[in-house]
């Protein structure tokens, strides 16, 4: 698992060398964003920890607060370009910090958070 | 998937057969990054989103899928979907009682109707006394695909044998076809014949019954659709389409359809507290960093059988690193789950369908029909069959505008008789343009667009009615006929409509009232002017079933 710290107002280390963690985390408020680079992207539905966060109207911003532990965030993106659609997941906070790369041959992905 | 398939084979050929298939396209990406991997730091990372399977369910779907565990799984689903889908059980009351849909009582039925009839292959309108039931070719196999009959074509699938690609829904999409029927108390009549000299006070009498209720049937090809996917435009009313459930493409499909997705991946992947899952995957990146490039597919077969197994059953024979943590029969109780294969298959069934969803949606949104050419045979009641030849051009301009142009002609099905002066087969040839406006959305009254219309017909050949003296044609009195008349005609001369219409749009719901006010200088068979108002009222059945 990485040491990283978040930087500045960030909450959220992604961690691509941890076979069990997407990104360590320290608990609290975190608000993510998915950022279109081909064609746009939104969430279509979220669920954090078992928490519906996203249901039923699409958006590209969830705010949801992390709580200590290995815990679940399951999102199902929607794409415009359903063959090329591409994007990115970042952390709304100083540093941007870019989570994981999107696309739409992958709408269905859990991610693991470890706090 | 591949299972759907084998349990759609079995139903067509009677018979069924279990298959090996080859090692998930989703996880051979995943094992090339490893193998082509530029540096250590960038192949350890590709190990662990290798391993993090939670990443892409659609490998870990399929590594499931393909073990003996997921054929297993595959007949336990066939048994399970024959039951769900058997249709010896009589949906609605039998014939003969009162309030029956049914003409007769079944043994078996027919699905595919019912289905697109249940899943919205089917809209409707009603005009007047006449019902029009529409629907494009691609409503039947869409209605397959959200059965699950048939699977939607993935992009990595190439190597399936079988699934219904973009490319031939969006060929069938272009096709498509109206049926309208007389519903008019008067369109059914009999009409009785004495068949025998009268006897007394009785008479017998063969009796002809006049049904007529296909009016017209319609079929229609979009010559040329232009789309457009990617400009800035689009982009915005997709997003707006997509936040707007009432909207016109309705996201009621798309949101249900990854509602299923949502689930199924949450059945399938293993949640973030399942020590088991986490204890294989630090063991499988451990392997797999350890393994020479050569040797990293055939560990990664070892490791994702062991996982499988384990899932599964809490043991395995396998061999992935180390060797599993041992946990307490609770914990295995706790982290296996028997009907990981019926979870796989159910995700990656919903992965098609929410794929073909999004699909839709899209060509919903980014395809507009420029020119299509439209058959129409027209049976109206009392004349003789007519057959319209049509092209129409659509186009929007700007935002709120858009033009809508028909040319068309028509011609009687059978040569008219020579005595009416002036028949011929060609009866008429018109020329309409329509010029349309959006409102946008209106309080209280939802969406709004207005449109002006000019109609003009060049009558080649006067109108014809048949008639039968002894029943009259509903709302036209005849005097002065003779007895033996057959058909009669009205005076030929060019018809030129004019219409002012303003749709509306009841709020949040699917109902739509059009309001119109025409003038005409004649009509078919009135040489005289005559002003008229038109209401309607249209629905779309799409969203209320996706609503189901």
């Amino acid at each position: 698992m990485s040491n990283a710290d978040p930087a500045g107002n960030c909450r959220l280390v992604p961690t691509p060398a941890d076979p069990n963690c997407d990104f360590r985390a320290t608990p609290g408020s975190v608000s993510l964003e998915v950022k279109a680079l081909t064609g746009s992207v939104l969430f279509l539905k979220v669920k954090y920890n078992g928490t519906t966060i996203v249901d039923t109207t699409p958006t590209d911003k969830i705010s949801f607060v992390i709580v200590p532990g290995m815990t679940n965030l399951d999102v199902i993106y929607v794409f415009s370009d359903t063959t090329n659609g591409k994007g990115s997941l970042n952390e709304v906070c100083s540093a941007n910090t870019l989570l994981k790369n999107v696309s739409a041959d992958n709408p269905a992905v859990q991610y693991v958070i470890c706090s | 998937m591949k299972k759907i398939l084998l349990i759609s084979s079995f139903l067509l050929m009677g018979q069924i057969s279990l298959c090996v298939l080859a090692r998930s396209a989703n996880c051979e990406t995943l094992l090339k990054q490893i193998t082509d991997a530029s540096d250590a730091t960038a192949r350890t990372a590709a190990i662990s989103t290798l391993v993090r399977l939670g990443n892409n369910p659609v490998c870990f779907a399929e590594i499931v899928d393909n073990s003996p565990a997921g054929e297993r799984g595959a007949y336990a689903v066939f048994l399970k979907y024959l039951e769900l889908h058997r249709t010896d059980k009589q949906a609605g009351s039998s014939v003969g009682t009162g309030g029956t849909t049914n003409l007769v009582s079944k043994g078996v039925t027919a699905k595919a109707l019912s289905v697109a009839a249940e899943y919205g292959a089917l809209t409707q309108s009603v005009s007047n006394q006449i019902v029009t039931v529409q629907g494009s070719l691609d409503g039947f196999p869409a209605a397959f695909i959200r059965q699950g009959l048939f699977p939607y074509c993935l992009p990595d699938n190439a190597n399936h044998s079988a699934c219904t690609e973009e490319r031939v829904l969006s060929f069938l999409r272009r096709i498509s076809y109206g049926i309208s029927f007389d519903t008019s108390q008067n369109s059914q009549a009999i009409s009785g014949t004495a068949s025998e000299t009268q006897q007394g006070t009785t008479q017998p009498v063969t009796f002809t019954p006049n049904g007529h209720q296909i009016s017209s049937i319609t079929g229609r090809y979009i010559l040329w659709n232009a789309r457009d996917a990617t400009s800035e435009a689009f982009k915005t009313k997709w997003k707006s389409a997509l936040s707007t459930s009432a909207g016109t493409p309705s996201p009621m499909l798309l949101e249900n359809a990854g509602d299923s997705l949502m689930s199924s991946l949450i059945s399938l992947v293993p949640p973030a507290s399942n020590e088991l899952f986490n204890d294989w995957s630090t063991r499988a990146a451990q392997a797999l960093s350890g393994a020479r490039n050569e040797d990293v597919i055939s560990q990664w077969d070892d490791c994702a059988r062991q996982l499988v197994e384990l899932l599964t059953t809490g043991i395995s024979t396998y061999h992935c690193g180390a060797p599993p943590e041992t946990f307490s029969k609770d914990k295995i109780a706790k982290y296996t789950d028997p009907k990981l294969p019926e979870h796989a298959m159910a995700f990656l069934q919903a992965l098609s369908e929410y794929r073909y969803e999004e699909d839709a949606f899209v060509a919903d949104i980014a395809d507009k029909p420029v020119l299509t050419f439209e058959y129409n045979n027209n049976r109206p009641l009392g004349q003789s069959s007519l057959s319209t030849f049509r092209l129409i051009f659509d186009k929007g301009i700007g935002k709120n505008w858009s033009v809508t142009a028909n040319g068309a002609f028509t011609t009687y099905d059978a040569q008219p008789p020579a005595s009416i002066p002036g028949a011929n087969r060609l009866r008429d040839s018109q020329l309409g343009v329509q010029v349309n406006r959006s409102l946008g959305t209106l309080a209280f009254l939802g969406a709004a667009t207005v449109s002006g219309t000019y109609y003009f017909q060049y009558q080649n050949s006067p109108a014809i009615l048949n008639v039968t003296p002894s029943m009259p044609l509903s709302g036209i009195t005849l005097t002065g006929i003779p007895g033996d008349a057959t058909q009669v005609f009205a005076q030929k001369g060019n018809l030129q409509v004019a219409q002012l219409k303003l749709a509306l749009g009841a709020g949040q719901s699917n109902v739509r009232f059009p309001i119109a006010f025409s003038y005409s200088n004649r009509t078919e068979l009135i040489a005289k002017p005559e002003w008229r108002a038109q209401f309607g009222i249209t629905y779309d059945f799409d969203s209320l079933f996706a609503g189901n």
